[in-house]
């Protein structure tokens, strides 16, 4: 059974569009295609009209899992990809610093990751992406791991920094909050194999911030978004059984 | 906490002290550790034995050598090409496992009982250490550290200096600590067995002459010796990892 | 058949043709590399020799009767340095590092003491087991998980159960595991202690051919022996996942040479 069927997203320039759906409905392979990291499927993906079929250096991509290079001080890992292509260390390290105190981690520029807490690691992360400077941000569940505090409080500052750099982002994500807060667009996937059930616009106002978590406005979408996310994850869960079965019987 | 476990140490050495001094250990067997440790001090400070130890650390450095490089190739071989991992990792394990020391007549007949048999059985068994860890080091190294790499486009061999093995190094590197504790075991042990060369050859002499105080304290001093050389790469190893 | 087995297969069948072909080629003396073939065709003549049942039964005893002194000393005294977190700290190191010297060189004041007979095999046995028996029982005690204990004391368990139903189970495993390292040692320093100092068993034998220069018998004894070791090594590795297989293997470090 293929993971993805018949999915038709245009993302538009600027847009910030989450993906969220029941587990297993294929969402991190939608982002792998886009990052061009898993190729040989059928279909198209394009970028500005080019067709992806590779890692694109205009895409950058922020994992769900730690990979912050521990050998590396915070700096140096911001650095990488642009000590890769061969930037200047003045030029990479200004670059690197600026990033650095967009994300509120100047201070920590020489210590390892492996002093740092989940949150500021995955910061550490981000801004290695950012630095970049990709037109379009694609990430997978990149605060996944960390508690509610701080995934609010990063979820803002991804926001600001996407809206002062005009980046095009796809975000995917289990958490509806986190999608609504932050996207123009909420896209539904279906249970396995996933496709798009519903697109839901998030006509909030461009400057937001974590209280509208507390407005009505916002209640009503997360009714809106789990009421067809609800059925699906429901099937999600019967598929899952059924596959434990099958596995124990067999 | 060392103080604590020095303690520990003297007051068993005390005990024993009193034991032979009221027979109730024959000091015929066992000398006083007092005059042990002194003939220890003795020993430390004479050229001859310092001679010894360093046959003894030149032929572990030698046979460390040989199955670091060896190790090191083999192991990024098995897990380059994955057939060749599955044929053969179970097989290194095993062997791993197995009583290679006890193997040691076929090195005498073929290299000749000197030196380089004994390098050259050190460094077969230590070898097996480095491959598994080189080995598993690699195929450790999560996808996502390498698909930061290919996300940025880099280069097979970018992407092997500057992800998989600053990644994989950590494990390569307890790897090779094992492999020099090995090599020490293993040169002091065939040492002592075929009299030949640094410490081992000490401990033999001593025993065959029926010097009893020589014999506690080049034991001891081995003990000493090799606490204090695997202490080092321990440090080491840390120093290295952070 | 698999890519696996025919890599494995080609290369026994590389190993054993070079094997072949270079003690035939008269490039090395037959003294050096007597051919494969040869080396298995004195297999039956050594097993069939008067002394081998002997030998087999002296290595035998002493690596048995060894194991079972090491385990005798060494879970004890594992369990006991396990048994607080203070007492590990102070005591690991000191076994690790003791743990990590040649213990063969114990070999001469075990003579001394036990004499050049079977005794002090088996001591030697006991002394190398007991190490890596010791460290991995410590190991297993310090690493019970305390929420296991925390949810069955809850549930109502008594101290003997407690024992009975949640220590047990979870040291189990690493118990036997460095059980299974220390018969390994034990084999290991056995036998290099019969070939120091010994009249009987199967390191003396090999040293033996050795020294008579039946070359081609020796080979074959220490086949017989490296084979038998790895076999009881397997089986014993077998034995251990039945009995834990809920649990993962962990083994402690610990030197596997004598």
């Amino acid at each position: 059974m293929s993971a993805l069927q018949h999915i038709d997203l245009d993302v538009r320039k600027g847009e910030f569009v989450s993906v969220v759906g029941p587990s297993g409905c294929g969402k991190s392979t939608l982002l792998s295609t886009v990052s061009g990291l898993l190729t040989g499927f059928d279909g198209r993906i394009t970028v500005r009209g080019d067709e992806i079929k590779g890692p694109h250096p205009d895409v950058g991509v922020v994992f769900q899992e730690e990979s912050t290079f521990p050998w590396r001080n915070v700096l140096k890992n911001v650095e990488f990809g642009l000590e890769m292509r061969g930037v200047s260390k003045e030029e990479r390290r200004r670059k690197a610093m600026e990033i650095l105190t967009m994300v509120g981690l100047e201070d920590f520029a020489k210590s390892y990751p492996g002093h740092l807490s989940g949150g500021m690691k995955q910061r550490v992360a981000i801004a290695r992406t950012l630095v970049m400077e990709p037109s379009i941000l694609l990430m997978d569940e990149p605060f996944g791991a960390l508690d509610e505090q701080t995934r609010i409080i990063l979820g803002e500052e991804l926001l600001r920094i996407q809206r002062a750099l005009d980046q095009t982002v796809l975000l995917i994500t289990h958490n509806i909050q986190e999608a609504i807060l932050l996207s123009d667009r909420v896209v539904v996937l279906s249970a396995r194999p996933g496709r798009i059930k519903a697109i839901v616009d998030i006509k909030l106002p461009k400057q937001r911030d974590s209280t509208l978590l507390a407005t009505d406005e916002f209640a009503g979408l997360v009714g809106q978004v789990w009421s067809v996310l609800r059925e699906e994850s429901l099937r999600a869960f019967a598929q899952e059984q059924n596959n434990d079965e099958e596995t124990t019987h067999a | 906490m060392w103080i604590v476990r020095i303690a520990v140490i003297v007051v068993f050495l005390v005990l024993v002290e009193i034991a032979v001094r009221t027979e109730l250990i024959n000091p015929f067997f066992v000398p006083r550790p007092s005059e042990a440790v002194a003939r220890m001090g003795t020993r430390l400070t004479d050229g001859e034995f310092l001679g010894l130890v360093a046959v003894t650390l030149g032929e572990t450095f030698a046979g460390f050598a040989l199955a670091a490089v060896v190790g090191m190739v083999v192991g990024f071989l098995l897990w380059r090409s994955r057939s060749l991992g599955d044929a053969f990792e179970p097989l290194v394990a095993a062997l791993f496992s197995s009583p290679i020391v006890l193997l040691y007549p076929i090195f005498l007949v073929i290299l000749g009982r000197n030196s380089t048999a004994i390098v050259a059985l050190a460094a077969v068994f230590a070898v097996l250490p480095t491959i598994l860890f080189t080995k598993q080091a690699l195929s450790a190294v999560s996808r996502t550290m390498l698909n930061v790499g290919r996300s940025l486009n880099l280069s097979a061999w970018s992407n092997f200096r500057h992800i998989l093995l600053p990644a994989a190094a950590p494990t390569i590197f307890t790897g090779l600590r094992i492999a020099l504790t090995y090599v020490l075991i293993v040169v002091v042990a065939m040492e002592y067995i075929l009299q030949i060369g640094g410490l081992g050859r000490f401990v033999s002499e001593s025993s065959l002459l029926f010097r009893a105080t020589d014999l506690y304290a080049s034991v001891g001093l081995i003990v000493i010796i090799s606490a204090a050389f695997i202490w080092a790469i321990n440090r080491l190893e840390k120093l290295v990892q952070r | 058949m698999n890519r696996v087995w025919t890599l494995r297969i080609g290369a026994a069948v590389v190993f054993l043709g070079l094997w072949e072909g270079l003690a035939r080629s008269g490039l090395v003396l037959d003294t050096v590399l007597p051919p494969a073939t040869e080396v298995f065709g004195r297999i039956q003549d050594v097993v069939t020799q008067s002394d081998f049942g002997q030998d087999v039964y002296a290595s035998l005893y002493e690596v048995v009767i060894g194991v079972a002194i090491g385990a005798l000393v060494g879970m004890p005294f594992g369990a006991f340095m396990g048994s607080s977190r203070y007492l590990y700290r102070l005591l690991d190191p000191l076994v690790y590092y003791v743990g990590a010297v040649p213990k063969i060189v114990l070999f001469p004041i075990l003579i001394l003491f036990l004499g050049t007979g079977v005794e002090s095999k088996v001591g030697i046995a006991a002394i190398s087991a007991a190490f890596p028996i010791a460290i991995n029982t410590a190991l297993a005690v310090q690493e019970v998980n305390p929420m296991h204990v925390k949810a069955a004391k809850s549930l109502g368990a008594s101290r003997s159960q407690l024992y009975r139903f949640v220590y047990t189970p979870a040291i189990l495993g690493p118990v036997l595991a460095g059980a299974r390292l220390g018969l390994g040692v034990a084999i290991t320093a056995a036998l290099l202690g019969e070939t120091k100092v010994a009249n009987v068993g199967l390191g003396f034998r090999a040293i033996e051919y050795y020294s008579r220069l039946q070359i081609a018998e020796m080979y074959a004894l220490l086949l017989i022996v490296f084979v038998g070791a790895a076999l009881i090594n397997l089986g014993l590795s077998g034995l251990i996942r039945r009995a834990t297989h809920y649990q993962q293997q962990r083994v402690g470090a610990a030197a596997s040479v004598a």
